[in-house]
């Protein structure tokens, strides 16, 4: 595929919906992030690559795009392809692509030749059908995104290309002629003998109609398939060879198509056609989310944005972890729309926003009460919109990243809190070392196995760098002096009921850390104040 | 070849299900003693009297052509009774066949419909036997029609035919069988032939030279599985449509067993009824509403050996009739016995009765009070308005509704207020309505604001015993409730 012209308008030629050409050729991420797995980001993808290819999904949901200008490249052709019309267009290339691979792929698996030159025939012939109509359909569609503008035209030039074409008229003629074949077998004992039909009544219809007479009233007989246990045997193979010798014509044809033929497979196509699965989970992403009532948006994203904000954000994993549920609700006191998850658990929204001058969002609050959540949600948010995907969030605005940094405490290194606090010095030191003003770090309960005061400050000692640095990121933490120590930090905090203390919302608000209010009303609650425990132990 | 005996036009379907008040209804009027004298012990005979008690006809002329053929039913009872018991092989026939049974293998399946069929060819023979003897001796359009059509349907040509093909399905030459190139050149479309010719004694010996034979080696198990296979593609269409023409030959029998056992079902309970030595007589359709009867009784009676006490009703043009009068004066049979001739008429039978005109009505349905009733002291009338309400629901204008001692759960005031709206309401809205009823204001009620309706009462001579039969008179405000606690007390040891 290659047109001059087209080279002289882009600078380069198309070869991806999901790169600009200056990119296409850069290698993918071939190891998961590290923050994958904290993020719970490994589990989604797990989740909607269901019916994929995992391993060819994944490189793409680990590598992060370098500049906005990609990362919006991306977002329009997943815009485009989410309209309608164009994922018509998409879901019916898709359908043919997936027959032409099945074929090909029957073809590696079988040993009898005159099946495997079929099989290459059979793609072939799928494949120019799903070619021809792509071009069709993209031409009809007009699109609008770079991205599918390129692929409409390098499918253009391709269909109609001189080697495309042979290879469509070619793959007809062979195939119509091999339609028009039919076989008459007189099995008997142990021999078959292949030969001409010479206009033979069917019997089964003819039964049928001496039995017409009888019909009257419905009967209800359901037809039985039958599949043949055993499949095409070497019998089959060999009644072929002698159907073969029946028709030498039309047997010649196919012998020819396949030694012509071989590798018909445009490169081109074929990485679009995976690319093409890519766009499509990350939809079904999005509407599943959107079939829960949560609100999914495409991310302004930026290279040098003051501002980092989201409204009615909220964990794409967590949502997507139970069954389906198209239910929603409205929370009244925060005014945030949920969806509810099949344990009744509402997937609660958040939102937040960073303003010029300020870096990192202290959370505190009761346990339980949404600030893991809410960390992972911003570590997704930064990372999904640096892949060019939706993020789960009413409406967000994204710098983007050179990477996610994640600190949580591990389950499994539950040695002594010397080892403990070890662990978690030398990966507070990774981070140290790689973060850089472009980075998101995410750390949930750091140092949590020190006493108060060390960790208070060896929190600081941490923090103090990356704010210098300007890193964006989230710090959850059950230390109320955190919340707001500098003026780039700024402090959120897990509401709970006011009317009922003992229950979280989930939500979060932007106020100072506030320990004791939540406390005091607890013991309210238990009736637990030194009057009531007078009373009560008095009575 | 179509069984047509319960409508001229239409084959009898039983399968819908049975209306919701058919429970009630069947409780109510007793029905199972009924459908017990039908049957006389075979399920499909009872199972075709529910479904015909049911689905009752609303045109005059298919009562008409129904009463037609039970008149020849019941002069040749032989005829019917013998093309019941044909039809009736015809479950017993693929019984007897375990070849195939529950397989899905299509030559399994194929051999299966073939040993069917010709089980089902001599029932055919037999049934054209019946025809040929008593064509001439049948008058209804509805039997004449039946016998002509199997004539000519079942010709001895035909039935030759039907052989030579099941024949064929035999194999015995070797199977033919054609089949196109699907994807990746595997076998597809495989439909079995018709061979041009027998092979001949010339072929059998040259077969082996044929130029494109595949032959199977001795040992190559595989290879021979692969050939039956082949042989299981080639028979997948000719034994899904043998299966579905093996259903319709056993859809022909069914019907016939049915439409013939409707009249059989039928000859039963006049032979109970003539037994006991009561009448019975061809009852006279019109159209419009109200019944007239001379000597109309409960068969129900005769069927458990009582004498039953015949009453007359004169109620034509009359959709409200009224019964009032002693408790236990008969009341209740009576309006059974309305209900059970409405139920036979209307299925093109004979009623118990020595005359009788009524009119078709769309539904019946029945208000009974219920024995059970008195063992829960609250809710009764709730319950009993719940009943009122699933029949209100189903209910249609020209139905009818027999209520027994409605509303008496609760006090004459309430039942006058309350079952006068509710069946004043009922009339107006098109359905007739025979009320049995002691409670005096709710009947006083009605032959007031009615404006019209026959009133009748169990009859009650003045030495106090009881004649059990109904008879026009007004309602009188003293029950005969004293008369039963002296009798009841006199009885006592």
């Amino acid at each position: 595929m290659s047109d001059r012209q087209s080279d002289r308008q882009s600078g380069q030629q198309f070869a991806s919906i999901l790169f600009p050409p200056e990119l296409a050729d850069r290698a993918l991420d071939d190891t998961e992030p590290t923050c994958f797995s904290d993020l719970n980001l490994d589990q989604l993808v797990v989740r909607l690559s269901r019916g994929r290819s995992l391993q060819r999904l994944q490189p793409l949901f680990w590598t992060q795009l370098p500049s906005a200008t990609a990362v919006s490249y991306r977002q329009e052709a997943i815009r485009e392809i989410e309209q309608p019309a164009m994922a018509a267009v998409m879901a019916h290339f898709r359908e043919g692509f997936a027959t032409v691979l099945q074929q090909l792929d029957l073809r590696r698996h079988t040993r009898y030749a005159w099946q495997q030159r079929r099989c290459l025939l059979d793609a072939a012939d799928l494949y120019c059908a799903a070619v021809t109509d792509l071009e069709h359909d993209l031409a009809a569609s007009r699109p609008t995104s770079t991205a599918l503008q390129g692929l409409r035209d390098a499918v253009r030039r391709y269909a109609a290309s001189a080697g495309f074409v042979r290879l469509r008229e070619e793959a007809q003629q062979a195939r119509d002629q091999l339609g028009r074949v039919t076989y008459l077998l007189h099995v008997r004992g142990h021999r078959i003998h292949v030969m001409m039909p010479e206009d033979e009544a069917d019997l089964g219809e003819q039964v049928a109609d001496l039995f017409t007479r009888f019909r009257d009233m419905d009967v209800t007989t359901t037809p039985v398939p039958y599949r043949r246990p055993g499949g095409f045997s070497h019998i089959d193979a060999a009644v072929l060879e002698e159907v073969a010798a029946l028709h030498p014509e039309e047997f010649g044809t196919l012998a020819r198509f396949d030694t012509e033929h071989r590798d018909f497979l445009d490169p081109t196509v074929l990485r679009f056609a995976r690319e093409l699965e890519f766009v499509l989970a990350v939809l079904e992403l999005k509407v599943d989310l959107e079939a829960r009532g949560l609100p999914t948006s495409f991310p302004a994203v930026t290279e040098d944005g003051d501002a980092t904000w989201a409204r009615g954000c909220y964990d794409a994993a967590l949502a997507t972890a139970s069954g389906r549920s198209g239910r929603s609700a409205t929370s009244g006191t925060s005014g945030t729309s949920a969806g509810e998850v099949r344990t009744g658990r509402p997937v609660v929204t958040n939102s937040f926003e960073l303003g010029p001058g300020e870096s990192i969002m202290v959370v505190t609050g009761p346990n339980q009460g949404g600030k893991t959540t809410f960390a992972r949600t911003f570590g997704q948010l930064h990372h999904l919109a640096a892949c060019g995907c939706p993020v789960p969030a009413e409406d967000a605005g994204i710098r983007l990243v050179d990477d996610v940094f994640t600190l949580f405490e591990r389950q499994e290194d539950a040695g002594s809190d010397r080892g403990k606090l070890q662990d978690d010095l030398v990966r507070m030191r990774h981070i140290l070392h790689r973060a850089t003003r472009r980075s998101v770090v995410v750390l949930n309960e750091m140092f949590s196995s020190t006493a108060t005061d060390d960790a208070a400050d060896l929190a600081r000692r941490v923090l103090d760098p990356l704010l210098d640095r300007g890193c964006r990121g989230v710090c959850v933490t059950f230390l109320d002096e955190l919340a707001g120590y500098r003026p780039d930090v700024v402090s959120m905090v897990a509401d709970v009921d006011p009317e009922d203390p003992g229950r979280r919302l989930f939500t979060l608000s932007r106020r100072p850390a506030d320990g004791r209010a939540y406390t005091d009303s607890l013991v309210a609650k238990y009736q637990l104040s030194p009057y009531d425990i007078k009373r009560r132990v008095l009575r | 070849m179509k069984v047509r005996l319960m409508h001229p036009d239409l084959p009898f379907d039983p399968s819908p299900d049975l209306p919701a008040h058919a429970g009630s209804v069947t409780e109510d009027l007793g029905l199972h003693l009924l459908t017990d004298a039908m049957a006389r012990g075979d399920d499909f005979l009872e199972e075709t009297a529910w479904a015909a008690l049911f689905q009752l006809p609303t045109e005059t002329e298919v009562i008409g052509f129904r009463q037609d053929v039970f008149v020849d039913c019941l002069e040749h009872p032989d005829v019917f009774r013998t093309l019941y018991a044909v039809a009736a092989e015809s479950p017993k026939v693929e019984r007897g066949i375990l070849l195939g049974w529950g397989t899905t293998r299509p030559m399994a399946r194929l051999s299966r419909s073939r040993h069917v069929m010709l089980g089902h060819l001599a029932l055919l023979r037999r049934v054209r036997e019946v025809a040929d003897q008593h064509a001439a001796d049948m008058r209804s359009p509805g039997m004449r029609a039946l016998f002509a059509s199997v004539h000519s349907e079942l010709s001895d040509d035909y039935l030759a035919e039907v052989e030579r093909y099941l024949d064929l399905v035999d194999f015995r030459g070797g199977l033919f069988e054609t089949a196109r190139l699907g994807l990746a050149n595997e076998g597809t479309e495989y439909v079995l032939r018709v061979p041009a010719r027998r092979p001949g004694v010339w072929e059998t010996i040259t077969e082996a030279f044929h130029p494109h034979t595949v032959t199977v080696a001795d040992r190559d198990l595989a290879g021979a599985e692969s050939v039956a296979e082949l042989k299981e593609l080639g028979a997948v269409l000719a034994a899904d449509a043998l299966a579905r023409s093996a259903e319709h030959v056993k859809a022909f029998f069914v019907s016939l067993r049915r439409e013939v056992g409707f009249y059989v079902a039928a000859l039963n309970l006049c032979e109970s009824l003539r037994r006991g030595g009561q009448p019975i007589c061809r009852p006279r359709l019109r159209t419009g509403v109200g019944t007239s009867a001379r000597s109309l009784y409960n068969p129900l009676l005769v069927l458990r050996g009582e004498a039953p006490v015949p009453s007359d009703l004169e109620a034509d043009d009359s959709g409200l009739v009224v019964v009032t009068g002693a408790n236990q004066g008969g009341k209740s049979t009576f309006l059974r016995a309305v209900g059970i001739a409405q139920l036979l008429a209307q299925c093109g039978l004979f009623v118990p009765a020595r005359e009788l005109a009524c009119c078709p009505v769309t539904g019946v349905f029945t208000h009974f009070r219920r024995e059970e009733d008195d063992r829960m002291e609250s809710g009764k009338l709730d319950e009993e308005l719940a009943r009122m309400s699933a029949i209100t629901d189903r209910i249609t204008p020209g139905s009818l509704l027999l209520c027994n001692e409605s509303f008496a759960s609760t006090n004459e005031r309430d039942a006058a207020a309350v079952g006068g709206d509710v069946l004043l309401a009922m009339r107006a809205a098109g359905v007739v309505v025979h009320l049995v009823t002691h409670q005096y204001e709710l009947a006083a009620r009605l032959r007031e604001e009615s404006g019209g309706g026959t009133f009748l009462r169990a009859e009650r001579p003045d030495d106090g015993s009881r004649t059990l039969q109904i008879v026009p008179g007004d309602p009188l405000r003293t029950s005969f409730g004293a008369d039963l606690y002296d009798a009841v007390m006199a009885a006592a040891p």
